[in-house]
């Protein structure tokens, strides 16, 4: 009874998986892209780092929004804004995805495959050290991964690297990963995402140790946290000495606090709160397009929904710029239903025009002309629910109706989660592979559409098991298309990231399509000298 | 004291000393109904466990599952369900709260295992402290607009203070709690901080700037409705024949304002600030989401959306407890100041 107690007690730790995976996947969402420059006159208007002088020293206070009672510190289960944010900071992987959405390594030196990709072997660079000052090993890679492997500890990562069968060191800089099926994206798969970070072999959360720029300093869930400079950073070593995060549970709060000078930088701003942060000449305002995103999911395999036609209708008819528009205040890329936007395989030749009236005649073929449907959906990102709405209203110009159906997150997340017949995911930027893997291959663990195509399955069968870029492409190129035609996702914008800093702050990234690059680089950001 | 005072409330003129009880019997008529009224008190809080205990209950979804996710498989929520002591009768879980909270024992948060007590109780604190400020300003402020106003009724003084608190109590809090920030932080000047966050461990009273938007905002919403009551009961008080008895015997205006008119003036207003105050235990959920107030509203909200049921019951039961709190204080201050209460 005692051992039930304490294991429950670890799994309550990392409980609201779901819920909180999808704060974490709306962080990400809000946090990718490259950077335009802030524009409004009187404004302040950023300039390229290259040509602005930081100096080093001093601390700035960064608003996080998000987070819970028991956030922790914990590299692998980075699960709401908040502790994304300090995974980000605190811990490195073998290499990541940059701001440019290209594969970066960081801890890496090498990755190489076998002939058949069912074996890669990854050499670390040498003397990066620890937070603690002990050095990174071939024993910490391997102690790392058996860690997010144990289900015991509930990994975010775990589903995105399940495919490793065994782990041998082959000296103190080399493992050899061996793998349960052909992948030829194993490197991306230890890249994507901020939740596979190495630790040492002797982790312990309640002491966070990893290899960021950042040490840890100080935390409490749900309040504020402190980090600060670590001098022995193998990467470049940070300009300002600290930084403090407090935990601000409410968007117009945070932008207030802001405002008044009362915090240094914001991680997300609403799309309505730009033009008051841009008219400030005391902030600089940041809008970076990215690659995270909201869809609307319909289950292909039960309800009226099931028909491709009836789902063809939905994608035709819904208004993708009016939800850009009015959801997002302009401030979001117009998408057309498939996801991994800045991925080399991206099909950028499938577009959506949208056309009302072939929409309004193929639910007449499909006999479907007074559609009834009910959408369900939850606040889980702002914009959510107000793409939702304007995709609503949007059909019911093709003679569909669509109900919205607005519940809270526990409800959208709880026992229906993934089983609704017509709902909303968040998703962050990720690369094709990884997408497919966590949405529509068969060991998908979030396939809320219930997506299971033979076809579909075989080819991505072949593009998970490739080592050629031709043979992928070609089979992404068509997997895409599958998806285009009988898929079962609307995902009408990728919305960009909004952030704001003081203006006496420089350094922010200028190419951040992954959620994750200005986590990342807060060691390129000082005062302007 | 004359008679009249002591009859105020009848409209005939009564003709010699009303009967009244040996001292003794009356200070122990008080003490039964003292007793009587915490019974009564006692009584409402275990009527409020039961009844919030049974619609938590049937509250959709299992528990344990929300907690584990769908991604958990039917072993793991049946024993979780066991562990939280889920799998028994509704009757045996609700004896087993009460019995806990009888003791002080709120349980643990089925989300972190903490004790619920050392959660809350900070956020209690937080809250209360911000009740005694609010209480503190706007409390005395509607008094004395009230009377200010009722004392030349639908004179210009009076018009302005209509229409002031006509269109302070139809705004909402948040659009108020905006402005004030817009004004003070923010946009036109510099000179207050626009969150109230309160670092764990220390008191919201380390940082007292912080608190001034806050009680302000509160202020705009409770006076208008406050002072609206004083002013009501005052003209009322004005109005009656024991007044016009005062003012023909000569008595100076602000005697007959002050000792006679207000006492019996009060009563109404006195009600209104309890049922004020009790309502600010639970209600502060906009001032504190915009101020970043970590509070006791934000708090139920959020263990609402988080199925936390240990802390949504024990804060529920807080507020219930505030209620009958705050309305015996009413009711006892009421019986002070009519003093024909005692011996009824």
């Amino acid at each position: 009874m005692n051992d039930l107690h304490l294991e429950s007690r670890e799994h309550r730790g990392l409980t609201r998986r779901q819920l909180l995976q999808y704060g974490g996947a709306s962080a990400l969402l809000l946090a990718g892209g490259s950077w335009l420059a802030g524009c409004a006159p009187g404004g302040g208007t950023s300039t390229a780092s290259a040509t602005v002088a930081l100096t080093r020293g001093g601390t700035m206070a960064y608003g996080l929004i998000g987070g819970s009672a028991f956030s922790s510190m914990d590299a692998h289960t980075p699960l709401d804004p908040v502790t994304i944010q300090w995974a980000g900071m605190l811990y490195e992987q073998l290499a990541v995805l940059n701001g440019s959405f290209e594969l970066e390594n960081v801890l890496a030196e090498e990755f190489s495959a076998n002939a058949d990709a069912t074996s890669w072997t990854v050499r670390l660079k040498s003397g990066i050290e620890f937070h603690n000052g002990k050095t990174v090993s071939a024993d910490d890679v391997i102690a790392s991964f058996t860690r997010v492997l144990d289900p015991a500890n509930r990994a975010v990562g775990a589903g995105q690297v399940s495919m490793i069968e065994s782990m041998t060191k082959l000296d103190d800089l080399t493992v050899r990963f061996d793998l349960n099926r052909p992948t030829g994206w194993f490197d991306i798969a230890v890249s994507d995402g901020t939740a596979l970070g190495i630790v040492p072999a002797d982790y312990d959360p309640a002491d966070p140790v990893g290899t960021g720029p950042w040490k840890y300093k100080s935390f409490t869930a749900g309040v504020t946290g402190e980090v600060e400079r670590f001098d022995d950073y193998h990467g470049q070593i940070a300009l300002l000495d600290s930084i403090t995060l407090p935990i601000i549970s409410d968007l117009s709060a945070m932008t207030n606090a802001l405002l008044s000078g009362q915090i240094d930088a914001v991680s997300q701003l609403s799309p309505s709160s730009a033009a008051t942060v841009q008219s400030n000449p005391d902030l600089t305002f940041y809008d970076l397009p990215g690659g995270g995103y909201s869809a609307m999911t319909m289950r292909v395999d039960e309800g009226d929904l099931a028909d491709p036609l009836v789902r063809q209708a939905l994608q035709v008819g819904v208004d993708r710029q009016a939800i850009v528009d009015s959801a997002y205040n302009g401030y979001a890329q117009v998408g057309n239903d498939l996801y991994a936007l800045y991925d080399p395989l991206y099909a950028s030749d499938l577009v959506r025009e949208r056309d009302v009236d072939q929409a309004r005649s193929l639910l007449k073929q499909a006999g479907k002309s007074d559609l009834n449907v009910t959408i369900t959906v939850s606040e889980l990102t702002p914009g959510s629910v107000a793409a939702a709405q304007v995709f609503a209203q949007s059909a019911t110009e093709f003679g569909a109706t669509v109900q919205v159906d607005e519940v809270d997150v526990a409800t959208l997340l709880g026992a229906n989660y993934l089983q609704w017949p017509f709902s909303q995911i968040v998703q962050p930027a990720a690369r094709y592979t990884t997408a497919v893997s966590a949405l529509d291959a068969p060991t998908a663990s979030s396939n809320a559409t219930h997506w299971d195509d033979d076809e579909y399955t075989s080819l991505w069968e072949t593009v998970s098991s490739a080592t050629d870029d031709a043979t992928r492409t070609q089979c992404a190129a068509d997997m895409q298309q599958i998806m285009f035609e009988r898929g079962g996702y609307i995902i009408p914008a990728f919305p960009d990231t909004l952030f704001a800093s003081s203006s006496k702050l420089g350094g922010w990234p200028t190419v951040a399509r992954s959620g994750l690059t200005v986590t990342r680089t807060m060691n390129e950001v000082g005062y302007i000298g | 004291m004359t008679n009249l005072t002591g009859t105020a409330r009848t409209p005939t003129v009564v003709v010699g000393r009303p009967d009244r009880p040996r001292p003794a019997a009356a200070r122990g008529r008080l003490l039964r109904w003292a007793l009587g009224r915490l019974l009564l008190g006692v009584v409402t809080l275990l009527g409020v466990a039961v009844v919030i205990f049974i619609a938590v209950d049937l509250l959709p979804g299992d528990v344990a599952q929300l907690i584990l996710g769908s991604q958990a498989t039917p072993d793991q929520v049946a024993a979780l369900s066991s562990q939280l002591g889920l799998d028994d009768p509704m009757i045996v879980r609700l004896l087993r709260w009460l019995g806990g909270v009888a003791v002080g024992d709120f349980g643990e948060s089925y989300l972190t295992g903490d004790s619920v007590w050392a959660w809350i109780a900070p956020r209690l604190a937080n809250t209360l402290i911000l009740m005694a400020l609010a209480g503190i300003v706007c409390i005395p402020a509607s008094f004395a607009l009230g009377i200010w106003a009722a004392r030349h009724p639908r004179g210009p003084i009076d018009g302005a203070f209509h229409a002031s608190t006509m269109v302070l109590a139809s705004l909402p809090q948040f659009v108020v709690g905006i402005l004030l920030v817009m004004l003070f932080s923010t946009s036109m000047l510099r000179v207050l901080p626009a969150t109230a966050s309160v670092t764990q461990g220390t008191s919201p009273l380390q940082q007292p700037l912080s608190l001034v938007l806050p009680v302000l905002t509160l202020a705009a919403s409770v006076v208008p409705y406050l002072s609206n009551l004083v002013r009501a009961a005052m003209l009322d008080a004005l109005g009656s024949d024991y007044v016009v008895m005062a003012r023909l015997k000569g008595l100076p205006p602000r005697l007959v304002l002050w000792r006679h008119a207000l006492r019996n003036a009060m009563v109404p207003a006195i009600q209104g600030a309890a049922l004020s105050m009790a309502f600010m235990l639970g209600g502060l959920v906009v001032i504190e989401s915009l101020f970043n107030y970590p509070g006791l509203g934000s708090a139920l909200v959020q263990s609402i959306g988080e199925r936390d049921v240990p802390i949504l019951q024990a804060i529920v039961m807080i507020i219930a407890a505030g209620f009958v709190v705050f309305n015996l204080i009413a009711d006892v201050l009421t019986v002070a100041v009519t003093p024909t209460l005692r011996t009824r």
